[in-house]
């Protein structure tokens, strides 16, 4: 076996690493996210493991994976970003709710309390990330045919997603249509519901490519905090004085 | 519009409005803002346009108060009741179309319950109810007669009212996410745009409403100056916008020049809103009618002005590729308005009108000069 090769998965480190945060004073956990741009292949299978886990509707995505193409044939590459909520430590979007409905959690993440929230979508203008959306109350399965006895369509897929109850900040919301979220802002919220029950975010695991390690980063010993120290750290639009707590190495 | 004949013409249509636009009503209030067609990367469209237009109308009160109590122009007081009036149809106007912009209009309580003090929002809210209430106190005051009143909430409304404007501004001004907002220069900007408008519109009201000559001339000299002076803050918008050397800012300003919506900036904002009053002004300045048709002009504009500040702004990506990373009607830089915002708005527009063509029926004391300043009878 070659030596560069990783002697262990990281998601396996990282689980352990979790479990030690999960274990300390909550008020003492900072969770910060590092995406390895050399690592990630444009799959998008974060993206969709973060919409199915979240249920998320059609508009709604809370890390789209941005592709671009560099250079001049024949010599190019392309290069993915994807772009998660950056849980800046200076949130721009936190300040300008009215109704103070979004805030930092002690662990440094940005949340949102959908039933405080009016829908004035100042939050998304806010954002100098884009990493807001607004759920404007659509269902994938509207144009999905149905005819009872017949087509076994629309009511059984809507079974299968948009039916089931969307598990975000361990609550029960109600299925589509009744209220909350739809009419709110949203956002990525390093899938709170799975960290309080011992289980990295979605798009963590779903990374085939290990671009994305999630962690603690006050823990020294942990994963993220190790790649946090990398030469090839950067954040985006830094001059923007958001302080993101998303790192990327380049 | 005091006169019957005139106004029943202009009843009808603003009847027929409110009739048609009610669907528009109904989608916001039922579907909220499902039936639109806003996205995530333009969350802002056409109610906010209007508000911001019905915003700016409404300070035509802040502007002759401020000619009537800090430069002396004592004759402008004898329309002090249909001004008065005008503020208050317009602040209501502007109220409908923001609340109903909401996701959650039903939770407006929040505001009050847990308001955030950073938020300009929550700023602009409380000086839109002072706004409100101190113009209300004022209307008032004038139906009965009381002077000194007037004159105290007058001299009152003239911060509050400038806190409200330059609110308006700040609350674009600190979104640095969209440069083509952000600055100190929009806060000043709104300013000068609210008295434009607002004064465009009670030019037109002096003369068609209470033929004052007099007053409307006086008006009308003040609005072509303010004209004069948003001209040349347009110009240095643009040309600071170009010159910067940014170009989130100058795709910004390109998307507003020769963007999907660029036929409004050049045809309605430019022509209709500047141009045409400007020469209008200058032309007929000495006829109270071509004076209050270049006021009119004015507020027709002026909708372009604030939906080429608006939407196109918004037309620039926050990330390179963003708009392109997930395939969704909502994820996409282009708006285009849907059926039911356009019916919300001529819902909304034909409230004002209404408002303004039954106001002589239902409140003769504010459409008529003063108490103090008709002659005493003998």
């Amino acid at each position: 076996m070659s030596p560069n090769l990783p002697s262990e998965d990281p998601l396996t480190r990282m689980h352990r690493d979790l479990a030690r945060a999960l274990a300390k004073d909550p008020d003492k956990v900072k969770w910060v996210m590092v995406i390895d741009l050399a690592r990630c292949i444009g799959c998008h299978a974060c993206a969709v493991a973060c919409v199915s886990e979240n249920k998320l509707p059609p508009g709604v995505v809370y890390r789209p994976v941005m592709e671009e193409e560099l250079g001049i044939y024949p010599n190019v590459r392309r290069r993915f970003l994807p772009r998660p909520c950056m849980q800046c430590e200076n949130p721009p979007c936190v300040s300008v709710c009215p109704v103070t409905a979004t805030w930092k959690n002690t662990q440094g993440v940005t949340v949102i309390d959908y039933d405080r929230c009016i829908g004035c979508r100042y939050c998304l203008t806010a954002c100098p990330y884009g990493a807001r959306c607004a759920d404007f109350g659509g269902y994938y399965t509207t144009p999905t045919a149905e005819r009872d006895g017949l087509i076994l369509g629309r009511k059984a897929a809507a079974k299968g997603y948009e039916d089931a109850v969307a598990p975000e900040y361990g609550k029960t919301w109600p299925s589509r249509g009744h209220g909350s979220p739809i009419g709110n802002a949203r956002k990525c919220h390093f899938c709170q519901h799975r960290l309080a029950v011992g289980q990295l975010p979605a798009c963590v695991t779903s990374c085939i490519g290990r671009a994305t390690v999630f962690g603690d980063a006050n823990d020294t010993a942990s994963y993220v905090r190790e790649c946090m120290g990398s030469p090839r750290v950067f954040r985006l639009k830094e001059e923007q004085g958001t302080q993101p707590n998303v790192y990327y190495l380049a | 519009m005091a006169k019957t004949k005139r106004s029943n013409p202009l009843l009808v249509v603003a009847g027929l409005g409110l009739l048609v636009g009610l669907y528009g009503v109904f989608e916001a209030l039922v579907y909220r803002t499902e039936a639109t067609g806003l996205g995530s990367y333009v969350p802002w469209g056409l109610g906010v346009v209007l508000y911001l237009l019905f915003l700016g109308l409404s300070a035509g009160g802040l502007l002759v108060n401020c000619l009537v109590y800090i430069l002396g122009k004592k004759e402008l007081d004898r329309v002090a009741g249909v001004v008065t009036y005008a503020t208050l149809v317009t602040e209501v106007c502007a109220g409908i179309a923001i609340a109903l912009d909401l996701g959650h209009w039903e939770r407006m309580y929040r505001f009050i319950s847990t308001p955030s003090l950073t938020s300009p929002m929550f700023w602009m809210l409380i000086f839109f109810a002072a706004v409100l209430f101190v113009y209300v106190i004022k209307a008032l005051a004038i139906v009965t007669g009381n002077q000194s009143l007037a004159r105290v909430c007058s001299l009152v409304s003239i911060p509050v009212s400038l806190g409200f404007y330059a609110t308006n501004g700040y609350f674009f001004s600190i979104v640095t996410s969209h440069p083509a907002w952000s600055g100190s220069f929009t806060t000043v900007w709104f300013v000068l745009a609210a008295l434009l408008s607002g004064g465009g519109l009670v030019t037109a009201l002096a003369w068609f409403s209470q033929e004052e000559s007099e007053v409307t001339l006086s008006l009308g000299r003040t609005v072509a100056v303010l004209l004069a002076c948003f001209l040349i803050f347009e110009w240095l918008y643009f040309s600071a916008g170009y010159r910067g050397g940014r170009s989130d800012i100058a795709g910004a300003l390109t998307a507003m020049l020769t963007g999907q919506g660029a036929w409004s900036f050049w045809l309605l904002h430019i022509g209709l809103g500047l141009l045409l009053p400007l020469a209008l002004l200058l032309v007929g300045r000495n006829s109270p009618a071509a004076v209050a048709w270049a006021g009119l002009c004015i507020v027709a504009g002026f909708l372009a002005y604030r939906y080429a500040f608006v939407v196109p702004a918004q037309s620039v990506p926050m990330l390179p590729g963003l708009d392109k990373a997930w395939q969704d009607p909502r994820l996409t830089l282009r708006y285009t308005p849907a059926l039911g915002e356009w019916l919300l708005t001529l819902w909304v527009f034909s409230l004002g009108l209404a408002g303004f063509v039954v106001g002589p029926r239902l409140f003769p004391r504010l459409f008529s000069r003063p108490a103090w300043l008709q002659p005493l009878a003998r």
